[in-house]
C-alpha cells in the first residue's frame, strides 16, 4: 500500500502493532504468570503444605468420603489426587445444570479448605480468553475470539517485523543505552525480539492449535452437523462427559473400592501417576470409573485413560489417539507445559516476559519516534494514556490481584470473585490516572506504585517469613520472584524521569 | 516517514477497506480452505473426519498471517480489497461443492 513492500511493512508493524499491542501486553504477561498457575494457586492458599503425601490410597478415601456425603446424587465427580505442585485432593463434581463445584481437602485429615480461589487459574482465563467465559456471554466465545485475533496480528508483527529490520540480526550487536532515547528503546525492542523470535513464533501458533475448532468451526459445521459435542466426543473425548443427553443412572449399588481401581491403573501407568479419577454415575449400577495418566513427565496434552466398571472393576476401555490427534497433543502440550518440570517452566515464564516487554518498548519506540521538536500529533496523548495502562496499569492490576488473595479473608462467600474483581477496578483506576497525567509522570508514578506492591506483596496477610523456617522453597522463589519484579518496576521508576523530547531526534535529523 | 499519509493518497476509507477485508475476507478465505480441505481429505478417505478437521483447520492457521500480509502490501486496491473476497468466494463455492 505504500510505495515499496519494506515501507508498507512498517505502516503494517507499527499500527497493527499499536493496536494490539494494548491488547498484547496483558495475554502474554499473564500467559507468562499462568506457567506456574499450580504455584499460584499454592502461594494463594496458605492452608496448602508443601509436604509430599505418599498415602495415596488414603487421598482417594478422603475424596470419595467427602463426594458421598456432599455430593451423593451427582452425575460426575472427578477426584484430583495429591501432586508435587498442588498437595491437596481436588474434588469436583457437576449437578443437574451443569454447573461445577471444586473443594479442596487435606490428603491426610480430609480437612476442607474453606477458602475459594481461582487462583493460577484467573492468569489462565485471562490469557486465553481476557476471562470472559462462553457462560458469560451470550454472543458465544468472544474473548477467545478476540485473542485468536491478536494472535494472527501478533504473527503479522512477527513477519512484518522481520521486513523492516532487514539488518537485525547485525543490529542486535547494537545496543547503545546512551544514545538516544528513541534509538536504546529500539535496540531493546529489536534484542527482545530477535533472540527469542522462534519462540514468540511457535507459542503462538500452539495457541491457536490448543483449541483449533473454536477459532474455525468450519469442519464441525460441514462434517458434524454444528455439533461441538459430536466432534468432542470424537476427536477430544478427554473430559468430555454430556450428561444432557446421557442415559438416566442405573438403580444404586455400591462401588468398588477405589483405590484398588487406582492401583490397577497404576500398574500401566506407572506407581503414583495418576493424576485424577473420573466417576460417571457414581455408586449406580452403571458406575464407570475412569483415571487419567498425569501429564508432568509426557509432552502430551491427551493423556492416557482408562475406564472401569465402578461394582467390579472390570477394564471396559482404553482410549486410543489417532496419529493425527497425537500430534495436535503434542503440538498442544508445547504450549501447555505441564511437562519438563521447574527448569522448563522457568525457562518459558523468562521468554514469556521478554515477549510482554519486546510488546512494551514496541509502544514506546512508537511514541517515541512520534514526539518531535516540533510538536506531536494531537491524538499521541490519547496513545500514551493507554501505554500507560496497558502497560504499567496491568503491572499494577497483576500485583493487587495478589494483594486481594492475601488480604480478603478465608471464609467470605463467593470470594473467588473478589481479586478478580480488585484485578479489573485497579487496572480502569490507572487507565484514568494516565489519562490525567502526563506521559512520562504518568508511567513513574505506576511504575513506584507497581514497585511498592511487588515489594510489600510478600509480607501480606500475616504470613511473614514461616516459610523460610519449614523451608518451603515454592513460596521462598514466589516472593524472590516478587522482589525481582519490585527491583525492575524501581528501575523503570528511575529510567523513565525528566522530558527526553528535547535530544530525542537528532540521530533522526542526521539520517 | 511511512506512517505520514497524504503522499500515497492513503485516505482513510481507503484504510478502512483494507482493514475490513484483512478482517472479514481474512477469516472467510481461513474459515473457508479449513473447511475445503477438510472436505477433500474426508471424501477422498484418506483420514477419520476428526483428523481432517484436526489436519485442515491446523494448516489453515498458518495461511492466515500472510493474508493479512498480502492485504496491506498490495499496490492496488483491486489486488489488496477484491481480490482477496473473491479468493473467498471461490473457497466457499469449493467448500460447497464438496459438500456431502
Amino acid at each position: 500500500m505504500k510505495r515499496t513492500f519494506t515501507l508498507s511493512m512498517a505502516w503494517l508493524h507499527s499500527w497493527a502493532g499499536l493496536f494490539f499491542a494494548w491488547l498484547l501486553f496483558g495475554i502474554l504477561f499473564t500467559g507468562a504468570i499462568a506457567v506456574f498457575h499450580a504455584e499460584v494457586t499454592y502461594w494463594v492458599t496458605p492452608e496448602m503444605r508443601g509436604q509430599v503425601h505418599d498415602d495415596r490410597d488414603k487421598a482417594i478415601e478422603v475424596g470419595r468420603a467427602y463426594l458421598e456425603e456432599h455430593a451423593p446424587d451427582a452425575r460426575l465427580w472427578r477426584l484430583t489426587l495429591p501432586s508435587e505442585r498442588e498437595p491437596v485432593v481436588k474434588v469436583y463434581w457437576r449437578d443437574e445444570k451443569g454447573n461445577g463445584t471444586t473443594r479442596r481437602l487435606q490428603p491426610d485429615t480430609g480437612e476442607t479448605i474453606q477458602r475459594e480461589t481461582r487462583g493460577g487459574g484467573f492468569f489462565i482465563d485471562y490469557h486465553y480468553m481476557i476471562n470472559l467465559s462462553r457462560k458469560d456471554i451470550a454472543l458465544g466465545p468472544v474473548g477467545l475470539w478476540i485473542v485468536g485475533m491478536a494472535g494472527i496480528v501478533m504473527l503479522v508483527a512477527c513477519i512484518s517485523g522481520i521486513v523492516v529490520h532487514k539488518r537485525i540480526f547485525r543490529d542486535l550487536f547494537l545496543f547503545r543505552p546512551g544514545a538516544s532515547r528513541h534509538r536504546s528503546w529500539l535496540d531493546a525492542h529489536n534484542v527482545l525480539s530477535v533472540l527469542p523470535l522462534p519462540f514468540h513464533i511457535i507459542i503462538v501458533y500452539t495457541g491457536l492449535v490448543t483449541l483449533y475448532w473454536l477459532y474455525v468451526p468450519a469442519g464441525i459445521n460441514s462434517l458434524y452437523a454444528g455439533s461441538e459435542d459430536a466432534f468432542r466426543r470424537e476427536a477430544i473425548s478427554q473430559h468430555y462427559v454430556s450428561l444432557l443427553d446421557a442415559p438416566p443412572p442405573g438403580p444404586p449399588a455400591p462401588m468398588m473400592s477405589l483405590p484398588a481401581i487406582n492401583r490397577q491403573a497404576e500398574a500401566q501407568f506407572g506407581a503414583g501417576k495418576t493424576a485424577y479419577l473420573t466417576m460417571r454415575d457414581p455408586n449406580r449400577a452403571n458406575a464407570m470409573v475412569e483415571a487419567f495418566r498425569t501429564r508432568a513427565d509426557r509432552v502430551t496434552q491427551q493423556v492416557e485413560q482408562i475406564a472401569y466398571r465402578g461394582i467390579d472393576g472390570r477394564q471396559i476401555r482404553i482410549v486410543e489417539h489417532s496419529t493425527a490427534t497425537k500430534i495436535q497433543s503434542f503440538v498442544a502440550a508445547i504450549h501447555f507445559v505441564e511437562w519438563g518440570g521447574a527448569v522448563i517452566r522457568w525457562a518459558y515464564f523468562l521468554v514469556g516476559l521478554a515477549a510482554a516487554a519486546m510488546v512494551a518498548t514496541g509502544l514506546v519506540v512508537f511514541t517515541a519516534k512520534r514526539e518531535t521538536k516540533r510538536g506531536a500529533p494531537p491524538w499521541l496523548r490519547l496513545v500514551q494514556a493507554v501505554n500507560v495502562a496497558s502497560v504499567a496499569g496491568l503491572c499494577i492490576a497483576c500485583a493487587v490481584f495478589f494483594w486481594a488473595e492475601r488480604l480478603t479473608p478465608a471464609d467470605l462467600p463467593a470470594r473467588a470473585g473478589v481479586p478478580v474483581k480488585f484485578f479489573f477496578l485497579s487496572w480502569l483506576a490507572c487507565l484514568a490516572h494516565a489519562a490525567l497525567r502526563p506521559p512520562h509522570c504518568a508511567w513513574r508514578e505506576q511504575f513506584a506504585l507497581a514497585a511498592f506492591l511487588c515489594f510489600a506483596a510478600p509480607m501480606l496477610g500475616g504470613q511473614g517469613w514461616l516459610h523460610l523456617i519449614s523451608w518451603d522453597t515454592t513460596r521462598l522463589f514466589f516472593d524472590l520472584t516478587f522482589w525481582i519484579f519490585g527491583a525492575v518496576f524501581a528501575f523503570l521508576f528511575f529510567k523513565v524521569k525528566g522530558t527526553p523530547t528535547r535530544s530525542v531526534h537528532r540521530h533522526e535529523l542526521v539520517a | 516517514m511511512a506512517y505520514r499519509a497524504g503522499r500515497e493518497r492513503q485516505g482513510a476509507a481507503r484504510i478502512a477497506a483494507r482493514i475490513v477485508t484483512a478482517i472479514v475476507a481474512g477469516y472467510a478465505i481461513l474459515y473457508f480452505v479449513s473447511d475445503a480441505l477438510g472436505l477433500a481429505l474426508v471424501s477422498a478417505q484418506w483420514t477419520t473426519r476428526a483428523d481432517a478437521v484436526l489436519i485442515a483447520t491446523n494448516l489453515a492457521f498458518l495461511l492466515a498471517p500472510a493474508v493479512v500480509i498480502w492485504v496491506f502490501a498490495a499496490g492496488s486496491m483491486w489486488r489488496a480489497v477484491g481480490l482477496p473476497f473473491v479468493v473467498a468466494a471461490l473457497l466457499m463455492a469449493l467448500a460447497g461443492v464438496l459438500q456431502p
